[in-house]
């Protein structure tokens, strides 16, 4: 059985008025325990609907999501149980820190949750350390960090409550270059150590061939793809075509495989490209 | 949530949305104070058919002007009792414990009752058929003279700080909206508890709204200030304003309904003997 399954969602904006626009449309997918998958699509193509249908936030106006082989939406207090355990990380968190400390600010999901208060303590150090904040940032005010920081003490806000399928939205969305491959490691390390599932909705590909294992390739409120990394990037014409860019490795990979070298055209790693110009160079004699 | 419209500017482009916002916020006033100087049927009765003239000119649906009644029919309900109640003279209808319900009372609060619909429908006129930002315009221009005595500066500020009030109420709702669901997705109990644990439970919300609104408005200052912003001194509109021959027509139309309306009041007794069935 998926950890969890999403079944011909769909959900349309714009009722009884003109513009009706179909946010998603008959959309479904399996998540398994331990996976990595990057949503990606244009603006308006229904990423954001989908992530708030996941934990409840929208009710699907058909089609049903199952967690663990349950509905989440049969009854009214299971949904409380359900963002628990499906934990969404909105676009721009930073904006949701409210307390005095960010010590407190993390503390506040597992509250709600009703753990003893030295669960809660264990889980906030936890989810700390996780996202790399240190002793010395748990008693200061979370206003008075950097824009990355406060990132990571909204992730951590989210960890804490260690959910079995944690949901990202845009979470690199305006960060540098640093502070981004900071917040994909630590995501990366949370799967590891916990063996949750992951959803990372991104416009980045250079990320999601970093991260993903798998992509979701959305279209205009449809499926267009949901296959590993290197297939979804194999196809770089019709990924282009719904507005969409590939990795900067693959377009490199492309257009030797254009000019005859014999080097395969869905790669989306530098040591990939690099092993198979390698390969390529021996092949034609040349000493390495 | 996502459905709270400030101001009910319903662009329909009729011959009263073309009006100027001036003349149309001035028509308003002197409007209201005509339904309180109208004393009778007949005089409030000719306030009303003007009212249903610029209600059909308008070419806004009835149904947006019903709902506006619809809304206050609680207020209309609760002085039209009172006023059933404490009025004396006249025949006597009904007379028990300590109700005594008279002629004159019932027709007090059916004119009452008529007055306060008059007064919800025509400023529904005025807000359906000027977007918010002429009006603040408006307010700035008839606010003009307030310059002699000084306070030129503060008339522009005022009107400034109503349009940026204005224009940021959709936003902050969108704001409110997001980190709710943000809040909810840590488990934010908003629905369930008590009234302490209810407030308790709204300040994870109303902090970083706070907080995002200050941070709104630096931002917003410093954008004005790069684009040279520094008051009213000096600055022209790109919508001017401008009183024309519609407005002026309208004008002497309204000062001759409102002179009828006065009129009558005052030969009221003498009209009634005109009419002798009443």
């Amino acid at each position: 059985m998926s950890l969890l399954e999403a079944k011909n969602l769909v959900f349309t904006y714009g009722h009884g008025t003109p513009f009706v626009t179909h946010a998603v449309n008959d959309v479904s997918f399996t998540v398994e325990r331990g996976e990595i998958i990057g949503l990606i699509g244009h603006t308006g193509s229904g990423k954001s609907t989908i992530v708030q249908q996941l934990n409840g936030l929208i009710k699907p106006e058909s089609g049903e999501i199952l967690l663990d082989g349950k509905n989440i939406h049969t009854d009214f207090k299971r949904i409380k149980e359900v963002r628990f355990k499906i934990g969404l990380v909105f676009q721009y968190p930073e904006y949701q820190l409210f307390e005095e400390t960010v010590a407190k600010d993390i503390a506040y999901g597992p509250k709600n949750m009703g753990l003893s208060e030295e669960e809660v303590a264990e889980r906030v150090k936890y989810a700390a350390e996780l996202v790399g904040l240190t002793e010395d940032f748990m008693e200061k005010s979370p206003f008075d960090l950097s824009g990355g920081e406060k990132r990571r003490v909204a992730i951590a806000g989210i960890i804490a409550m260690k959910p079995e399928v944690l949901v990202l939205d845009e979470p690199t969305a305006g960060l540098d270059p640093k502070g981004r491959d900071m917040i994909l490691s630590r995501i990366k390390e949370y799967r590891n150590e916990t063996n949750a599932a992951v959803i990372i909705v991104s416009h980045s590909m250079e990320d999601m061939a970093k991260t993903a294992d798998k992509l979701l390739v959305m279209n205009k409120g449809s499926i267009e793809k949901f296959d590993t990394v290197a297939n979804v990037f194999a196809d770089a014409e019709r990924l282009s075509e719904i507005g969409l860019d590939i990795p900067h490795v693959t377009k490199i990979a492309i257009e030797l495989n254009k000019r005859g070298f014999q080097i395969p055209k869905n790669l989306f790693t530098v040591e990939a490209l690099r092993d198979a110009i390698l390969n390529c160079r021996k092949a034609g004699g040349v000493n390495v | 949530m996502s459905d709270i419209t400030f101001g009910q500017f319903i662009d329909t482009n009729s011959f009263v949305h073309k009006l100027d916002p001036r003349a149309k916020l001035l028509f308003l006033i002197a409007f209201i104070v005509f339904i309180f100087i109208a004393g009778n049927f007949i005089s409030l009765g000719l306030l009303a058919l003007l009212l249903i003239t610029a209600m059909i000119a308008s070419k806004i649906p009835v149904k947006m002007y019903l709902k506006n009644i619809k809304a206050i029919i609680p207020v209309i309900l609760i002085t039209a009792l009172l006023n059933v109640f404490y009025t004396s003279g006249g025949k006597v209808l009904v007379d028990w414990w300590i109700f005594t319900i008279t002629t004159d009372g019932i027709f007090r609060a059916l004119f009452m009752a008529l007055r306060i619909i008059l007064l919800i429908l025509s400023s529904a006129v005025l807000s359906y058929s000027t977007s918010p930002t002429s009006l603040t315009g408006a307010i700035e221009s008839l606010l003009k003279p307030l310059k002699f005595i000084g306070l030129g500066g503060a008339v522009h500020t005022m009107a400034m700080t109503m349009t940026i009030a204005l224009r940021f109420i959709p936003t902050l709702i969108e704001e409110t909206q997001k980190i709710m669901n943000a809040q909810k997705a840590r488990g934010a109990d908003l629905d369930s508890g008590n009234l302490v644990k209810k407030v308790k439970a709204l300040l994870p919300i109303l902090i970083p709204l706070l907080i995002s609104s200050v941070r709104r408005a630096y931002e917003l200052a410093e954008a004005m200030e790069c684009r040279c912003y520094n008051g009213g001194k000096g600055r022209t509109k790109f919508r001017v304003m401008k009183y024309s021959a519609r407005d002026a027509v309208t004008s002497i139309l309204l000062c001759v309904i409102f002179a009828g309306s006065v009129l009558i009041n005052v030969f009221y007794t003498q009209i009634l003997s005109f009419i002798p069935f009443i």
